[in-house]
C-alpha cells in the first residue's frame, strides 16, 4: 500500500467515523473505523507511519469535542505504535490473528479514552467501557474478517498471504 | 548530549515517533480551552464539508418525504374532486328531474314513472333504448317516453321488469309537431342517409311560405295519440324554401347518446295532485325550484309531471 493511499483511507475513516458511523449502528454498537485502518495500515507501512497517522487521525476526530482534544490522539498513537510493532512478531496473513489484533486494539483505544474521560468516576467507567466497548471491538474485528475475505478475492498478499495460490 | 539524543532518535525511529506523538497528545490535553477551541475549529475544517453534505442530504430526504406526502395528498384530493364532480353531476341531474316534475301544468297532470336507461342506442342511433321499468311498474306499449329536456320516443315492447323504447332516431319514428311560436303543424322525422346512418331530423309537410324561422321551438302537437301536446321536441336549425313545401331541419332537444334518466307516461290525472308535504317542500326550496312556480299555484306532488294539453296522441 502506498502512503498516499493509506492517507486517503485514513481521511475516509475519519469522515466515516465522524459523520456516517450511525449507518453501521447495530443496537448502539458501532465499529471503530480508525482502528481498522490503523491496524491494516501498520501491516503494510510499519509502526512509525501509523503512529504519526494515529496521532493526526485522533486530532481531527477529536475536533468535535475540544474539551478532550488530544485524548483520541493519545489513544490512537498508542494503538498505532503497538499494532504497528506487534505485526513483526505475528503471522500476519491469518484471519484469527487479524481478528485478535483488531479486537485488542479497539479495546485498548477505548480503554485509554474512557480511563482518562472517567478518571474520577471509575464505576461509570466500568459500566461505560465494558459492555459497549467489548461489543464494539467484536464488531470492528468482524469487519476485519470482511477485509480479509476481500483481500483474498482481490489478491492483497500482505493481508491474505499466500493462501490464494 | 544533543548529538546523542539525535543519534538515538535516528536509530529508533518508531520509538521516537511514538514519544513525540505521545508528548504532543499530552500537550494538547493541557492546552488552555481557548487554544483548544481554535485548534479544534481548524481541524474541523477537514470534516466540515462532509457534515454540510450530510445535512444537505438530510434536508433533501426531508424534501423528498414532504414531496411524497404532498403527492399522496394530491392523489387523495383528486379522487375527492372526482367524487365531488360525480356528485355534482348527479345533483344537476336530480335538479333537472325535480324541475321537470314540478313544472306547471295547464289542463292536467301527466302520470309518469321515472326509469333509468340501462342500454343506449348505438352509433346509428336507430336501435332501441332499454329502461329498467316494465309491466310491474305500469308501463304499457305505445306510451310516450320523455326526458327533462324533451321527447325521447315511445314504448314499443314491455317485459315484466324492463321495457324497450323506440327513440325518435329510429328510421320509422315520427312525432306530430307544431311550431310553438306560430302554431304551424307538421311531423318531425329522422333524416337517414344511404347507409341508414342518421343525419338529423326534418320537420315535414310544411307548406311553402309557412311562418317558420331558424330558432323556433318545436313541440308535440298532441295529434296522433302517442305524445301528449306541448312536450319539447327540439329547435329549428335551418329553413329552406322548396317548390311545394319548406325544408326544415330540426335539432332534437334530447341528447339520445347521453340519456340516463327518462319518464314513461302511464296515464293522465285531471285532478290536481296532493300538496307537497313539509319535507318535499323544504327540498324544493333548497333546490331553488319552488320559487319558480306561478304565484298561487300549489306545487304538485313528486312523481306527477305536466300536461299542457288534452290527452291525444300522435305518432
Amino acid at each position: 500500500m502506498r502512503p498516499w493511499v493509506f492517507a486517503l483511507l485514513a481521511y475516509a475513516a475519519v469522515v466515516l467515523d465522524a459523520e456516517y458511523a450511525h449507518v453501521f449502528d447495530i443496537r448502539g454498537v458501532r465499529p471503530d473505523f480508525l482502528v481498522l485502518v490503523l491496524v491494516y495500515g501498520g501491516l503494510y507501512l510499519g509502526a512509525r507511519v501509523v503512529t504519526i497517522a494515529g496521532f493526526l487521525m485522533g486530532l481531527v476526530s477529536n475536533s468535535a469535542f475540544p474539551e478532550y482534544l488530544g485524548l483520541s490522539s493519545l489513544g490512537l498513537t498508542i494503538v498505532g505504535f503497538t499494532t504497528g510493532g506487534v505485526w513483526d512478531h505475528l503471522v500476519k496473513a491469518n484471519v484469527f490473528v487479524q481478528f485478535g489484533v483488531l479486537f485488542v486494539a479497539t479495546l485498548l483505544r477505548d480503554f485509554i479514552y474512557y480511563v482518562v474521560y472517567y478518571r474520577h468516576q471509575m464505576d461509570i467507567f466500568r459500566n461505560s467501557f465494558l459492555p459497549p466497548s467489548v461489543l464494539g471491538a467484536a464488531y470492528t474485528a468482524a469487519l476485519g474478517i470482511v477485509v480479509f475475505v476481500l483481500a483474498r478475492v482481490w489478491g492483497w498478499r500482505a493481508i491474505a498471504g499466500d493462501s490464494l495460490r | 548530549m544533543f548529538a546523542l539524543l539525535a543519534r538515538l532518535f535516528r536509530e529508533n525511529r518508531e520509538l521516537s515517533a511514538f514519544i513525540v506523538c505521545t508528548l504532543l497528545s499530552f500537550s494538547l490535553m493541557l492546552l488552555p480551552p481557548p487554544q483548544k477551541d481554535a485548534l479544534s475549529a481548524a481541524c474541523d475544517l477537514m470534516v466540515r464539508p462532509f457534515r454540510a453534505m450530510k445535512r444537505g442530504g438530510a434536508d433533501l430526504a426531508g424534501v423528498r418525504r414532504e414531496n411524497e406526502a404532498l403527492r399522496s395528498l394530491l392523489i387523495t384530493r383528486s379522487e375527492q374532486l372526482r367524487a365531488l364532480d360525480r356528485e355534482r353531476a348527479e345533483v344537476a341531474r336530480i335538479r333537472e328531474v325535480v324541475r321537470f316534475l314540478v313544472s306547471s301544468s295547464e289542463e292536467g297532470y301527466l302520470e309518469v314513472v321515472p326509469a333509468r336507461v340501462t342500454r343506449l342506442p348505438g352509433v346509428r342511433l336507430s336501435e332501441r333504448i332499454e329502461i329498467d321499468k316494465g309491466k310491474r311498474d305500469g308501463v304499457v306499449t305505445g306510451k310516450a317516453v320523455v326526458a327533462p329536456e324533451g321527447v325521447v320516443g315511445k314504448v314499443v315492447s314491455v317485459l315484466q321488469e324492463r321495457a324497450y323504447v323506440e327513440p325518435l332516431s329510429a328510421a320509422t319514428a315520427g312525432a306530430s309537431a307544431v311550431i310553438n311560436r306560430s302554431g304551424v303543424m307538421g311531423i318531425v322525422r329522422p333524416r337517414v342517409g344511404q347507409s341508414s346512418e342518421l343525419l338529423g331530423w326534418n320537420m315535414k309537410y310544411l307548406e311553402s311560405g309557412s311562418d317558420v324561422v331558424a330558432g323556433d321551438e318545436v313541440v308535440t302537437s298532441g295529434l296522433g295519440g302517442i305524445y301528449p301536446p306541448g312536450l319539447v321536441i327540439g329547435t329549428v336549425t335551418s329553413v329552406a324554401e322548396g317548390p311545394l313545401e319548406l325544408s326544415v331541419r330540426v335539432q332534437l332537444a334530447v341528447e339520445l347518446h347521453a340519456l340516463r334518466q327518462v319518464f314513461v307516461e302511464t296515464g293522465l290525472r285531471t285532478a290536481p295532485p296532493d300538496l307537497l308535504d313539509a319535507q318535499q317542500e323544504s327540498l324544493l326550496r333548497e333546490l331553488g325550484l319552488l320559487d319558480a312556480l306561478p304565484e298561487g299555484e300549489e306545487p304538485p306532488v313528486l312523481g306527477s309531471g305536466p300536461r299542457t294539453g288534452e290527452e291525444e296522441g300522435t305518432d
